[in-house]
């Protein structure tokens, strides 16, 4: 067909260009695994870090716990052997204060009358007509000990102390939001407030606590005061009486191991103790700052992966000179080398994808293992690894690819084939 | 054969040459002095013809240029009555790919691959579905007599044998013209003989052949016998100017 002067363009089917790229990498295996060597060893550390990452935050979360924890809180377990008795010994605070690290404790319960407990400020406050103002404020018994384990500060006046829990003095001091609620301002007025008719004149106001920042919402008055007018804490009623221990940073786990037996050495099984969580912000900082610091890296590590493939896939794509110009000569377009180039350094991808992610999660595995952790390690770290191995292939093949595609046919003349 | 035509094969004897060169010179990218002085080469259909020249005359120069390995620097050049000068990358390969054979003087093959695979290559872009493919690669061997070594590697067979393969990859697809650089070049006498029967014998199916060769024989069978010397061709390879 002489008068037809053009030929249809070649063509390469995409299924054609895998197999001859498989073909090709199963021709040179050694090659292929120096290829996947880096986005192996790059998708392994990945998968590695965040997994770590993961399985490390909750340890790292206990470790935070006990190092920061400041905080001891006991409580008793179950009812007391009687209705009426205290669960605790009169000395609690003097035995406990005996123990290494403690820095104060103290006992303290919720009062609970047989009706509501009604707090009424007096004077009454300007701004009311009613003559009485009432408010349904918690109010605690608490041992001078507990102001000071709790981190108490107040805005004015003073806290209870020893001579006041002595003298079953009828004083209170007041949280600063309860104060707000109840219209006490100024302690210069000498407020006063009943709590069931009681009269206790206000000797405070809590502005801050470090713990338990329920305080600033409730009224405290001396345990002594408190046990003289409504008698012992009554916990079938509700009102468990607890202890709370301030302990120097790092002796709380120490200390909470210690305090059942500085109770009570012959039943210390009858109390309950736990360590309040460390302060939570700083360690949500670290474990952030860790987790970013993991990912930067599992990114670098991809790069790196990502470079070494190109790298070498340069070199091979130089090591087949020959081979391109003779593809060229008999027929593939410039597309169709690039088609060859980046679908066997995509294939490199996906293989090395999934042997570092398998790798990596046996690391993690074996490192959680060996450390007695929990291995915690996302789907969504692992699942798409393979996917991150072939988009770092694909990226690694373009640029040798383009090289490639610029060997003349001619090298096929100019050049011996390698073998 | 059972190889499957692509191109209607160009056999008929014609008034319009099959290669039409009127080539003013051939200078390599970075080389100063020419590779080729002006020549005028005309092929027919159905033509075997022979260019012998010493070494560094320009013989695989003219036949890379003939083949569309590379563009000439000035002058015409009509393949098939199409002219090549103002063909796109993507046109020349595919006249490449689907009306020219090569073979080198070097076989290049992938020394990993069988025959087989090795011979597949061309047509891999020639748009065959891979059970074409084996069967157009199974018939090319076995008409350069390599039936029983289909899946050989090409590495382990000697090298008569491997020069065969590179001629059953030229004819994979069917091309009617056969292009080959000095393909006795590395060959013993008999290896030679044997080859340039082969050669002889794909001619006499029909296809036009040219062929660079320093071999006697193979000028003895030519229909036309071309000297290129020192890049000025004697004989009907007329000097251009």
């Amino acid at each position: 067909m002489i008068r037809r002067r053009l030929s249809p363009p070649t063509t390469l089917r995409p299924a054609d260009a895998i197999s001859e790229a498989v073909t090709a990498i199963v021709a040179r295996p050694a090659r292929a695994v120096v290829t996947c060597i880096g986005t192996v060893l790059g998708v392994a550390w990945f998968v590695t870090a965040l997994g770590l990452a993961s399985t490390a935050s909750g340890q790292v979360a206990a470790a935070f716990t006990k190092q920061l924890s400041t905080h001891v809180l006991i409580s008793p377990k179950g009812t007391g052997p009687a209705p009426a008795a205290s669960p605790y010994p009169i000395d609690v605070e003097r035995r406990l204060d005996a123990l290494r690290g403690v820095v104060a404790a103290g006992v303290f319960w919720p009062l609970r009358l047989s009706h509501p407990v009604v707090v009424s400020a007096m004077p009454e406050p300007a701004a009311s007509g009613a003559g009485v103002t009432t408010s349904q404020v918690p109010v605690l018994a608490a041992t001078p000990g507990f102001l000071a384990a709790a981190g108490v500060q107040v805005s004015q006046g003073r806290t209870f102390d020893a001579w006041d829990q002595a003298h079953r003095a009828q004083v209170c001091v007041v949280g600063a939001a309860a104060a707000t609620a109840m219209g006490v301002s100024d302690l210069r007025r000498l407020p006063t407030i009943y709590i069931d008719d009681v009269p206790c004149a206000v000797i405070g106001i809590v502005g801050r606590a470090s713990e338990r920042q329920s305080v600033l919402r409730s009224v405290m008055l001396p345990a002594a005061t408190a046990a003289a007018l409504w008698g012992p804490p009554d916990a079938r009623a509700g009102a468990v009486p607890m202890v709370m221990i301030r302990t120097r940073p790092g002796a709380a786990t120490v200390v909470a191991r210690q305090a059942p037996f500085a109770i009570s050495a012959t039943r210390p099984q009858h109390f309950a103790v736990a360590v309040a969580p460390g302060p939570v912000r700083l360690r949500d900082q670290v474990m952030n700052t860790l987790t970013s610091m993991f990912f930067a890296l599992g990114w670098v590590s991809l790069a790196i992966g990502t470079l070494s493939i190109a790298s070498i896939t340069w070199l091979s794509v130089r090591e087949r000179t020959a081979e391109f110009g003779l593809r060229r000569a008999v027929g593939a377009r410039r597309r169709h080398i690039v088609a060859h180039v980046v679908s066997e350094s995509a294939i490199l991808g996906v293989a090395g994808g999934l042997a570092g992610a398998s790798l990596g999660v046996a690391v993690v595995i074996l490192l959680a293992w060996a450390r007695g952790w929990v291995p915690v390690l996302a789907p969504l770290t692992v699942l798409p690894a393979p996917l991150a191995g072939a988009a770092a292939g694909v990226l690694a093949g373009l640029v040798p690819g383009l090289i490639a595609a610029r060997i003349q046919p001619a090298a096929a003349l100019a050049t011996s084939i390698a073998g | 054969m059972a190889t499957e035509s692509l191109t209607q094969p160009v056999r008929r004897p014609s008034a319009q040459p099959l290669i039409d060169l009127r080539l003013a010179g051939v200078t390599y990218p970075r080389h100063q002095t020419p590779a080729l002085r002006p020549i005028d080469l005309a092929v027919r259909h159905g033509e075997l013809v022979t260019l012998t020249g010493p070494a560094g005359s320009g013989k695989s120069t003219l036949l890379s240029v003939v083949g569309l390995l590379l563009r000439p620097t000035t002058g015409s050049y009509l393949l098939n009555g199409a002219d090549t000068a103002r063909l796109a990358d993507r046109e020349r390969t595919a006249l490449r790919g689907r009306l020219i054979g090569f073979v080198f003087q070097r076989p290049q093959l992938l020394p990993a691959r069988s025959a087989l695979d090795n011979v597949m290559i061309p047509a891999l872009y020639a748009g065959l579905t891979r059970q074409q493919r084996v069967t157009a690669a199974t018939g090319a061997l076995e008409r350069v007599g390599l039936g029983p070594r289909l899946h050989a590697a090409v590495a382990e067979l000697p090298a008569s044998e491997r020069q065969r393969v590179a001629i059953a990859r030229a004819i994979v697809t069917d091309p009617s013209l056969l292009l080959c650089d000095d393909p006795t070049a590395s060959l013993d006498q008999a290896a030679a003989a044997q080859i340039i029967g082969l050669l002889v014998s794909l001619h006499k199916d029909g296809r036009t052949v040219v062929v660079t060769t320093r071999d006697q024989l193979a000028a003895a069978h030519s229909s036309r016998h071309l000297g290129v010397a020192a890049g000025n061709p004697a004989g009907a390879l007329d000097a251009g100017a």
